[in-house]
């Protein structure tokens, strides 16, 4: 029968269907079900980070000078429809247009399971206002993040840095040791040089959520860690006072342990408040960097300029120590030093010296005729051997390495053979010698600490370990050399002709010392420098002043002087 | 227990079904461990209780009964469908609800029934099929069929074709036939691209391409294959699938409760489903084969169809094999019109089943 044929007919095409179907699921179900499973976790599981702390910095007696603040951002989940809406909503609240809201948005855009950051460091009233309308407009949202707060902002800028967002570059480099993108990393001083320390480990927390976002159950999670806190060297109070009187001229002080490296204050004028530089206020941070008088620029350890006068220092010592001279070793100063038919001048008519004369009242023919006796060689081993034109080694980044001049070094760079008058201005710490402040201040330390050469360093404990030990050199100079050019620095301050007298009427401490007064470059003011110890008789603080153009070492002697009197007033002396 | 449960087959798969389908709707209403819209699982629960009652009254009706209504029933129909264009409520930019005093139904429903029987009775006049009953039952079709489709229904409106098509050859109809009308059927298809909605045009592209705008119309296809691929064999267990109850399934308690329950049941939950309607349209099917009146087996062939055909293209539709059409899936899906229709052709088919079983 015809009828009855069609229905098996059509029966079995009902069953060929169904099996179809059937394979239609095994195909879904078994073949492809790896496929769905990762999408449908991707879907409800959102892995949230939560950015850990840095590590506090404490001053050496553990008062706080770097810490987190919790602050708030504004996010947007990007896996929402309708963003125009957040956008206009966001607009209203932050009383801004919904194109600027759009723009940043899309300037920080990342993937589109990551929130993006609309707007940073918003008040804690707008933070919770948000956090009640996510119920209605899933989509926004607050990230809270531990913003980094510099106690005292411009004043420790030079030691303790900021931090920034990781550049493309670094992150690349840096990715296999756990950091992000867009990050944050340490970018100058301290920050950046314990980065490894300070750096916490952030946390995430893994959330289920529904289709508009809203999250519905913690499904685990990892609780970030605050990275390790690090002590400075650093003395609070003191550095309070050093940039306190150093504001207004633009220069550095660094006072500095001469035993052990120990840098107790370490500021420049001008600076700038690292507080800007981790803020979202692009204005201001342009602001520092086109400023021409450089406030990012660390002098004291990256500034280079002719020593002057202090170098006769090393030049004394270079004479004693090699027999050339002796502290009786007289010279006559009349004014000046004729060589090759050119007048090189002194300050003074000094007339007869001896070394003790001369580095007192800083005589320069005295120093010109044991720079003669020496000889340019000897003079760059000496300044060598106080590690002129190497870095200090200084845990700060951006230090600088300085010029120490030879024949060999002026024949390579300006092709010419060396005079003796190079030599001359290489004697009194002119000419083609470039120094930083710390270098200066490093090889008076030596001179205190019995000819044993320090490691500056600002990093003392991270956590309850400590992370730089004392290094020193030998220089293996005779205490008997060290003694005698000591005394020319007592000297310079005790002697009413001395050339650092202004420092000489302090009842409660005596101060020893060397003066510089380097030329600058032509038509401007010469740098003022002042390297001290005191107490002279029982050093426990090395002092470096250093102006840049500041005319004359009176002003650096007197410098120092204010500040010996704040530390007297404040009962550290 | 056997011979009771061969007697009541029908009923036995529709009880299974609905039963698997009220478990699974619980779980599609189930939001951070509770049922939110309990008055819509209340509702369904009321629902099937009622339906049963309409079954067993169908199942004591002799089926020729219904050669009496057969007239009345389509005219209403027909015109019920007209009035729905009229005065019908607007959802999803698409005219197929109708409001009765609080009680909301799909005319299309009631049509599609009314077609089954309308088509049957027809076409059991005539002994064999000839040109002439061949026009009137085409014309038949076409009249519910263009009214459904001009809501606009497509789906609905394309399922009384393969009904009318398995009566045709349940009345003689050669299968050659069939074949050349689908043939030409295909080959129209560009010219009926022109008059379809915009909406239906994009769902289609949709369908070739899900990925393409995952959240805009392939929303709901992407996120219901999700689920049911992320099933896998044995399923997410009851009450845990993540795509449902973390809310990523739309229309889940109605149109794509089959990805509820593939996602929780997995592959063996969906077998099992497949392998239940295939028995009741299989058991219907062998039902039409020992009928020797031609109403009764015109009847069991549209009522196996129109089983085959809603299955069929739903659970197709939530694995994206399908473009996506409003197809309930019968037994399961929520919603009161289908439940009541399939229990009551489970009536006519349990009517018929009483004379045939007993020769």
């Amino acid at each position: 029968m015809e009828k009855h044929d069609n229905i098996i007919l059509f029966n079995r095409l009902v069953y060929f269907f169904w099996i179809l179907l059937a394979g239609g699921l095994i195909y879904l179900q078994v073949i492809k079900y790896d496929y769905y499973l990762r999408l449908s976790k991707k879907n409800f599981i959102r892995r949230i980070p939560i950015p850990a702390p840095r590590g506090d910095i404490l001053d050496r007696k553990l008062r706080p000078l770097a810490g987190s603040k919790l602050s708030f951002n504004i996010v947007i989940n990007p896996r929402t429809k309708n963003k125009e809406n957040s956008f206009r909503l966001l607009a209203k609240l932050l009383k801004t247009t919904p194109k600027k809201i759009q723009r940043r948005y899309r300037l920080n855009y990342f993937g589109p399971y990551r929130p993006v950051v609309v707007a940073r460091e918003v008040s804690k009233a707008l933070a919770f206002k948000i956090e009640e309308l996510r119920m209605v407009y899933p989509q926004i949202g607050i990230q809270p993040y531990p913003k980094r707060i510099y106690s005292y902002g411009p004043m420790l800028a030079h030691v303790l840095g900021y931090i920034r967002a990781i550049s493309k570059n670094k992150f690349k480099r840096l990715k296999d040791y756990g950091y992000k993108p867009r990050d944050r990393i340490g970018a100058e001083g301290v920050e950046k040089s314990y980065e490894a320390y300070l750096r916490g480990r952030d946390g995430w927390i893994e959330l289920a959520v529904d289709k508009m976002g809203r999250p519905v159950e913690v499904l685990g999670g990892k609780d970030p860690v605050k990275g390790e806190q690090l002590v400075l060297t650093v003395d609070k109070d003191l550095q309070e006072i050093v940039y306190g009187k150093l504001k207004g001229t633009v220069g550095s002080v660094i006072i500095m342990d001469p035993y052990t490296g120990e840098i107790l204050a370490l500021a420049n004028w001008p600076s700038y408040d690292n507080n800007t530089m981790v803020s979202p206020r692009s204005k201001e941070i342009a602001e520092i960097f086109s400023n021409p008088l450089a406030p990012m620029l660390n002098r004291a350890i990256a500034g280079l300029y002719p020593p002057g006068s202090t170098f006769k220092l090393v030049v004394a010592t270079a004479g004693l120590d090699s027999g050339l001279i002796t502290p009786s070793t007289k010279f006559y100063c009349p004014g000046y030093l004729e060589l090759g038919g050119a007048r090189f001048g002194c300050a003074h008519i000094h007339r007869q010296e001896v070394l003790e004369d001369a580095i007192a009242h800083s005589c320069n023919v005295y120093f010109y005729h044991v720079g003669l006796i020496l000889g340019a060689d000897r003079i760059f081993l000496y300044g060598k051997r106080f590690a002129f034109g190497e870095k200090t080694g200084i845990d700060l980044p951006g230090e600088r390495g300085g010029i120490l001049p030879s024949r060999e070094w002026k024949k390579k760079h300006f092709s010419q053979p060396w005079f003796d008058g190079d030599t001359l201005n290489f004697s009194i710490g002119q000419g083609y010698l470039l120094a930083t402040p710390i270098q200066v201040l490093r090889m008076a330390a030596a001179i205190v600490n019995s000819g044993k050469m320090v490691r500056p360093f600002v990093g003392l404990f991270s956590g309850n370990v400590r992370i730089n030990p004392v290094q020193t050199k030998d220089l293996m100079l005779d205490e008997d050399v060290l003694k005698w050019v000591k005394d020319g620095m007592k000297k310079a301050v005790s002697s009413p002709e001395g050339t650092a007298h202004i420092l000489a009427d302090l009842r409660f401490t005596s101060v020893a010392g060397k003066t510089g007064t380097a030329q600058s470059q032509p038509g401007k003011p010469a740098h003022g420098w002042f390297v001290g110890y005191f107490p002279a008789d029982k050093p426990r603080y090395v002092a470096i002043v250093f102006l840049e153009y500041g005319k004359s070492s009176f002003f650096a002697a007197k410098l120092l002087r204010s500040i010996i009197v704040e530390m007297h007033k404040k009962g550290m002396i | 227990m056997g011979r009771l449960v061969y007697k009541y087959r029908f009923f036995f798969w529709g009880l299974l079904l609905n039963g698997i389908g009220l478990l699974t709707l619980y779980s599609a209403l189930n939001y951070k461990g509770k049922v939110v819209y309990e008055m819509l699982l209340a509702k369904q629960i009321i629902w099937a209780l009622i339906a049963w009652v309409v079954f067993w009254v169908t199942a004591s009706i002799d089926y020729h009964y219904w050669k009496g209504v057969v007239a009345v029933s389509y005219v209403l129909s027909i015109l019920l469908l007209i009035l729905v264009l009229v005065i019908g409520d607007v959802r999803y930019g698409a005219r197929r609800w109708m409001s009765i005093g609080g009680f909301v139904f799909q005319p299309s429903e009631l049509a599609k029934v009314s077609f089954v029987l309308t088509i049957s009775y027809i076409l059991s006049i005539p002994r064999k099929i000839n040109i002439k009953w061949l026009i009137i039952g085409i014309i038949l079709t076409l009249f519910p069929a263009i009214l459904i489709a001009m809501e606009p229904d497509l789906g609905t409106s394309l399922t009384l074709v393969p009904i009318a098509v398995a009566v045709f050859l349940s009345s003689g109809l050669s299968w050659r036939w069939i074949v050349l009308g689908v043939f030409s059927g295909v080959a129209s298809m560009p010219i009926a691209w022109h008059f379809l909605k915009d909406y239906q045009k994009q769902r289609i592209l949709v369908f070739l391409n899900p990925t393409k705008d995952p959240l805009g119309a392939g929303y709901t296809v992407v996120q219901s294959r999700i689920a049911i691929g992320s099933g896998g064999f044995w399923g997410k267990g009851w009450l845990s699938g993540t795509q449902n109850k973390f809310n990523f399934l739309p229309e889940r308690h109605t149109d794509f409760i089959f990805s509820v329950l593939a996602e929780e049941w997995g592959l063996v939950g969906s077998i099992l489903i497949i392998f239940a309607f295939a028995s009741l349209v299989s058991n219907t099917l062998a039902l039409a084969l020992n009928c020797r009146d031609r109403f009764a087996r015109h009847l069991s062939v549209a009522i196996g169809t129109y089983f085959f055909i809603h299955a069929f293209i739903n659970i197709a539709m939530t694995c994206g094999f399908l473009p996506v059409v409003g197809l309930p899936l019968p037994f399961m899906s929520y919603g009161g019109t289908s439940l009541l229709m399939s229990y009551f052709l489970l009536g006519i088919l349990q009517s018929i089943a009483r004379d045939v079983d007993k020769i």
